[in-house]
């Protein structure tokens, strides 16, 4: 191993025609002369001098991973090598994150329309588990997919959790679909997910971490609020605060029970009782739970039902009020709208804070990710854990694009049969 | 300030007064232009994935094999710095699939779905057939997302800029399995099942009368299924399937009405149409369209066989006369 630099570094060194070193920063230029190199000399570092020649031979930018070692060991960092006008100019930075969040990799979205034909399934799962999936398009849906223990559940064309299934050519995985309901509450088909074994016991096992952590410290809360509810002399607000922190401990505890119970049966079935949910109310009921002295929360516009988990629902909106409420500018208040589009039932939660930055747009949903400093509050884990549970009712949680200011959170449920 | 400043700056300049003084009804809406380079780079990374598995499948295994598939350059930057990629025939489908892709994202978000296609999976025989084809026409186009649904002709051009890119950085044995890839390749794109032919056969074989064709175009519009839609346009008015796809994305044209009567639509569902299509693309002038509906209702048919007569021309003819007209213009495509 060489010495120098933890080679977690990013840095950049040019080179002249002949590939000799011309300048760098310093810390690149250290570990370079660690290797035995010294300006003016050619490149002592082979993995860079690879890219650097490439670069050269070809006449335009090239880029690769390359392996670095240091004093506190190897590391894997991006060079690119751009011919520049008297040499080459090469720079070292770190990977970017993966594209696809790791516990999205094993999900395979499915469609069937209402004949339970399957209307679109991606070829690259066939090509996974070796089987032509584009071959069952148009085919009947068990063609693709059959539910282990109630092999006739999508003929009862309503949503359905996580199932034990056989996909085509016997290999189990987890199902999910959320039927699909047309204007009139016709039955129009169902938009699934298929799951990997592998990525859901990755998902399990950090809903069971998650589950272990969240425990104790919720009870205590409920406890301790209780026990100041309980105490002589306190003043009003105070109590009310207190009130106020009791019932959200209790809808978290409850939460966190149902979670345990979904971790300990990791086939179980996620998406809960699907009814009805009146989404204006599930709002009104969330906004009650949220800590007094907070931005005012606006409930407009005429009721629309969903059909999906109240509890689900009811969790899902106090997060987004609670991040709302957590961003918004002092005096702003956070608006919340309802409505239909063709079979999709929405509720809109919108902040006049800061926004999410463009750069910001496709990680909002990634796991531990914040916006702004860390001094706002809240876990990372919000937004996260509320896009589960708007997939497992079938729907979907989205961040939605608008010219104005502040962060406007959308979360899709198919419309209620119910009238 | 060094020469290389100098060429930077006015390249700067050069760029920033061409997007400055570009007609606004000429540039395209953000999301499409976004969409669009989307689907270019994924064209160009499916082409690259392609060539470097299937050659690397084709070679013993060992460090040539390993060395296909670890990419050493990038493909598009490579492509488009040679200017490669400036292809009108390339730009223009990716653009098209791009606004393809995003009227029909409005129009089926309107909620009006009436699942034409899988009505025609239920009807018997040849219909029940090539709606077959165009689902998994559909499902594959999809899968490949975001690489767009492109011409064999364009796919198969972009195969041979993508493995002479990649012959750069690999050695002379690997260069040899990465030409028999690009041939394989290159057969298969032309043998391909892509959305648009799959649904031209499909309008082929349908049986509409001329007083159903109203209601299964505005069924087909109403499911977002536009490329169906421009088949059924395309078979009952004698245009081509390009022709009749471009006059749907049109914001301003009176062709489309002219199209849509020669199709045997009446006005009552050609007002639909008008409808469906301001409600999708808030881009489009109401007037002109309100007018240039009127205009088609009131045109003889001999105005209406002179305005349609050059997109009944064969495609590769109007696609000749384009590049002729490019070509005079001074431009190069």
């Amino acid at each position: 191993m060489m010495p120098g630099r933890t080679p977690g570094m990013e840095g950049w060194i040019s080179l002249d025609g002949s590939g000799r070193l011309l300048a760098g920063d310093a810390a690149l230029l250290a570990l370079n002369a660690a290797a035995g190199g010294g300006t003016g000399r050619e490149l002592a570092l082979p993995a860079l001098d690879v890219v650097a020649q490439a670069a050269r031979r070809i006449g335009t930018a090239v880029t690769r991973p390359v392996t670095l070692g240091g004093e506190a060991g190897d590391a894997v960092l991006i060079a690119e090598a751009r011919p520049a006008q008297d040499g080459i100019r090469l720079t070292l930075s770190r990977p970017p994150a993966a594209d696809v969040p790791p516990d999205r990799a094993d999900e395979w979205p499915w469609e069937a329309d209402a004949k339970l034909r399957l209307r679109f399934v991606p070829r690259g799962l066939g090509e996974r588990y070796g089987f032509d999936a584009l071959a069952l398009v148009g085919g009947p849906l068990t063609g693709l997919f059959t539910i282990t223990d109630a092999p006739d559940l999508v003929e009862g064309k309503r949503s359905f959790g996580a199932r034990r299934a056989m996909l085509c050519g016997g290999r189990p995985v987890l199902v999910r679909g959320g039927a699909v309901a047309g204007r009139d509450g016709r039955f129009l088909g169902y938009r699934g997910i298929v799951l990997s074994p592998q990525g859901v016991e990755g998902s399990a096992d950090r809903l069971a971490e998650l589950v272990r952590a969240l425990s104790a410290p919720t009870l205590r809360v409920v406890e301790e609020a209780d026990a100041l509810r309980m105490e002589a002399g306190l003043a009003e607000a105070d109590w009310r605060r207190a009130d106020d922190m009791a019932a959200a401990g209790r809808h978290l505890m409850a939460l966190v029970r149902e979670r345990s119970g979904d971790a300990a049966d990791e086939a179980g079935d996620p998406a809960g009782g699907m009814a009805p949910v009146a989404l204006l109310a599930a709002a009104r009921r969330a906004a009650a739970l949220l800590p007094a002295g907070g931005p005012a929360v606006a409930v407009g516009g005429a009721e629309v039902v969903a059909a999906g988990d109240e509890r689900r629902v009811v969790q899902v909106l106090l997060n987004l009020l609670s991040n709302a409420a957590r961003y918004s500018p002092p005096g702003e208040a956070v608006s919340v709208r309802a409505g239909r589009t063709g079979p999709s039932a929405w509720i809109t939660v919108a902040d006049r804070g800061p926004g999410v930055a463009a750069a910001d747009r496709a990680r909002v949903f990634e796991r531990l990710w914040q916006a702004g400093a860390a001094d706002m509050g809240g876990s990372g884990l919000g937004l996260h854990i509320s896009r589960t549970l708007a997939h497992e009712m079938g729907g979907d949680l989205i961040l939605e694009e608008h010219d104005g200011t502040g962060a406007r959170f959308t979360l899709y449920l198919a419309a209620s049969l119910a009238p | 300030m060094s020469d290389a400043l100098l060429r930077r700056e006015r390249a700067r300049v050069w760029a920033a007064g061409r997007d400055l003084f570009l007609d606004d009804d000429r540039r395209l809406p953000e999301r499409v232009r976004y969409a669009a380079a989307a689907m270019l780079r994924g064209a160009v990374a499916a082409a690259e994935e392609a060539l470097r598995r299937r050659a690397a499948a084709l070679l013993p295994p060992g460090p040539a094999a390993d060395a296909m598939v670890m990419p050493l350059l990038s493909v598009y930057d490579l492509l488009d710095g040679r200017g490669l990629l400036r292809c009108h025939r390339l730009t223009a489908e990716t653009v098209a699939a791009a606004r393809l892709d995003w009227l029909a994202e409005r129009l089926s978000a309107a909620g009006r779905g009436s699942d034409l296609t899988g009505r025609l999976l239920d009807a018997e025989g040849p219909v029940a057939a090539a709606a077959l084809q165009l689902v998994r026409a559909e499902a594959a186009a999809r899968s490949d997302r975001p690489a767009p649904p492109l011409s064999p002709a364009s796919r198969i051009r972009l195969l041979w800029h993508a493995a002479a890119a990649i012959r750069l950085d690999v050695d002379p044995l690997a260069a040899a399995a990465l030409g028999r890839a690009a041939e394989e390749l290159c057969r298969e794109a032309a043998a391909a099942l892509r959305p648009g032919p799959a649904a031209s056969a499909v309008a082929r074989v349908v049986s509409a009368p001329p007083d159903a064709r109203g209601a299964m175009l505005v069924d087909a519009l109403g499911d977002g299924a536009v490329m169906l839609a421009a088949a059924f346009l395309a078979e009952w008015s004698g245009i081509d399937r390009r022709a009749a796809a471009g006059l749907l994305l049109d914001t301003d044209d009176e062709l489309l009405w002219h199209a849509l009567r020669a199709a045997g639509v009446g006005a009552e569902d050609r007002a639909v149409v008008a409808a469906f299509l301001a409600e999708a693309d808030p881009a489009r002038d109401l007037e002109a369209l309100a007018s240039g509906l009127a205009a088609a209702s009131a045109a003889d048919e001999a105005t209406r066989a002179a305005a349609l007569a050059t997109l009944r021309l064969p495609g590769p003819m109007r696609d000749a006369a384009a590049a002729l007209e490019r070509r005079g213009s001074g431009s190069r495509g």
